[in-house]
């Protein structure tokens, strides 16, 4: 019966805008599944309020755009550790939000298998917004507004949890940043520099595998050599999978926007795309997990390092990162 | 006029033969279980149950080796708690074979934010370890050193190599499904096992102890 009953509010009420994702035709086809949770216009409205409401945390003082600004990829670059709620401080780097439908998974570590289910562990944590899932919903029921726009867009003001989460997923889903100089070259738009070229040539040959175009990351969980932070012993995918070959691996990140979503690597430790470079043609710790591909390091000249950042400037997508739909709701 | 009747008479007949419900019915041993109270195990450990939820999904109903009986969006979420949600619409016969499964299956695992009983804010789904919490027990021991002698178990976990969910088929004798707590701890040593709360070889070895507890009896 439960099952029925989704079945019928998923066919999108007709006074609903529906909502096609746009991206690339050279992509491949998204993990999210579309079918089951059509995007519509008021519910892509109504997961941008909540991204944006404060409400969302236990003393009302943190929304998600707190760690996730939409300025800079939709991740803060003031802190190496996300902050959380009473200057409360994390393990972990805020991750860039950025083309989430075509995410297998969620965390650094992998902990969260779906989008849908995602925003429950930030709402939750102690560090972060320190909430209860129940106490959410309640405070968003005592509202006068949030009922009738969970009406308008699921056809119930009742607010429960699978609906507040599949809002929040609406407004993430449209997060599609595809218009960096890279596509514009790849569409025969614009035309990389020599130097760009030479950086794109030097990134197919040493950074592809794991960054793999055109979403610049393959999802996989690797091992890249950096040395264990004992302030925070975080042996990442392992937590998860208490398989002892997942010791040290972090989930690839995209590489779209690097330039505006410094800090890098899980715990933030690299400010800067040289750091980052540095540490893979000299930093790389050996270990038994770590990537085959990182054996030994990359070895990158200096001149090598700067073609090569050069090429990872092109990803940087000013229409995403100051795309009017993604900042702050207004009214 | 005298057939309508026997025809009336054989059909009340049948009626009365199926039972329309289960009750799934929380004992400790051959006493009713009664939340937040003292019970004593067979080797002498004073216990107290506070919680006792658990999901029950895909349920049919088997004759003869075959599905007779299914049910769409089967998914439901038994509070011993909550009384009402103790009892299942699930038409069976003696003779018949009830099989469900305790717990949720690695599908509806890994497709997102669910709504009615399977809704994440029923309080049986990890956050930071995406998946739905199939059985939890907690309490308290005199033996659990622990915290408020505490004992929780949150058995879940669907990926290999430790899945949880544990597929159960019963003979039916009645309609009073007993779920024996009295023979879930009589399995474990609760002064050495009393925190099971992710994903786990632990967590899926304590699952099959979790499955054994299901039992028809007559009612009483």
């Amino acid at each position: 019966m439960v099952i029925f009953c989704l079945g019928l509010m998923a066919a999108t009420s007709p006074a609903l805008t529906k909502v096609e994702l746009e991206y690339p035709s050279a992509w491949p086809s998204p993990v999210y599944n579309f079918e089951k949770s059509p995007l519509t216009k008021e519910g892509i409205a109504l997961g941008r309020k909540l991204f944006y409401d404060p409400i969302l945390s236990a003393d009302s003082s943190m929304s998600c755009s707190n760690c996730h600004l939409s300025y800079t990829a939709f991740t803060h670059v003031d802190h190496d550790l996300s902050h959380g709620i009473g200057d409360s401080i994390g393990t972990r780097n805020s991750p860039a939000l950025m083309n989430l439908a075509w995410n297998q998974s969620f965390m650094w570590d992998g902990a969260v298998n779906h989008l849908d289910v995602q925003a429950l562990a930030p709402i939750t944590h102690p560090a972060e917004m320190g909430e209860e899932l129940n106490n959410v919903i309640a405070k968003l029921q005592r509202t006068a507004v949030y009922p009738i726009l969970f009406k308008t867009v699921f056809g119930e003001s009742i607010i429960t949890g699978e609906h507040l989460l599949k809002a929040l997923s609406q407004f993430q889903l449209t997060l599609i940043s595809a218009n960096s100089k890279y596509d514009k070259m790849k569409r025969g738009e614009a035309a990389f520099s020599e130097q760009e070229q030479r950086g794109y040539q030097l990134f197919k040959a040493n950074c592809n595998t794991c960054h793999q175009e055109p979403l610049f990351t393959n999802g996989a969980f690797e091992n890249t050599g950096l040395q264990i932070d004992t302030t925070l012993n975080d042996y990442g995918r392992m937590l998860i999978t208490q398989h002892a070959s997942d010791s040290l691996r972090f989930k690839v990140p995209t590489l779209r926007n690097i330039e505006f979503s410094y800090p890098y690597t899980h715990d933030g430790r690299f400010k800067t795309i040289r750091q980052v470079l540095n540490h893979y043609s000299d930093g790389v710790s050996e270990s038994r997990t770590l990537a085959d591909e990182l054996k030994g390091g990359i070895p990158l000249s200096s001149n090598e390092k700067v073609d090569l950042t050069a090429f990872l400037l092109t990803l940087t997508d000013k229409e995403f990162l100051f795309n009017p739909d993604f900042a702050f709701p207004r009214n | 006029m005298k057939r309508a009747i026997i025809g009336f008479f054989l059909a009340f007949i049948s009626i009365c033969a199926t039972a329309q419900s289960v009750r799934f019915a929380p004992g400790f041993g051959d006493d009713e279980l009664k939340l937040d109270s003292s019970y004593v195990l067979p080797n002498g450990t004073e216990v107290s149950v506070e919680t006792l939820r658990f999901y029950i999904s895909n349920v049919e109903v088997h004759k003869n080796g075959t599905a007779v009986w299914t049910e769409s969006a089967s998914y439901h979420l038994l509070d011993a708690a909550k009384p009402e949600s103790l009892h299942l619409f699930i038409p069976i016969k003696q003779g018949d074979t009830l099989v469900f499964l305790l717990g949720i299956d690695s599908l509806t695992n890994v497709s997102g934010a669910m709504g009615g009983d399977l809704d994440p804010s029923r309080g049986m789904y990890w956050a930071w370890n995406s998946g739905y919490i199939n059985f939890k027990l907690e309490g308290t021991s005199p033996i659990c050193n622990t915290r408020n002698n505490a004992f929780e178990f949150h058995l879940g976990g669907y990926a290999y190599p430790t899945p949880t969910v544990q597929r159960i088929e019963l003979p039916v004798t009645g309609n009073l499904l007993q779920v024996d707590v009295e023979a879930f701890l009589n399995q474990i040593n609760l002064e050495e096992e009393n925190r099971v709360m992710s994903p786990s070889a632990e967590s899926a070895v304590l699952a099959k102890k979790a499955a054994s507890i299901f039992h028809f009896q007559d009612e009483k």
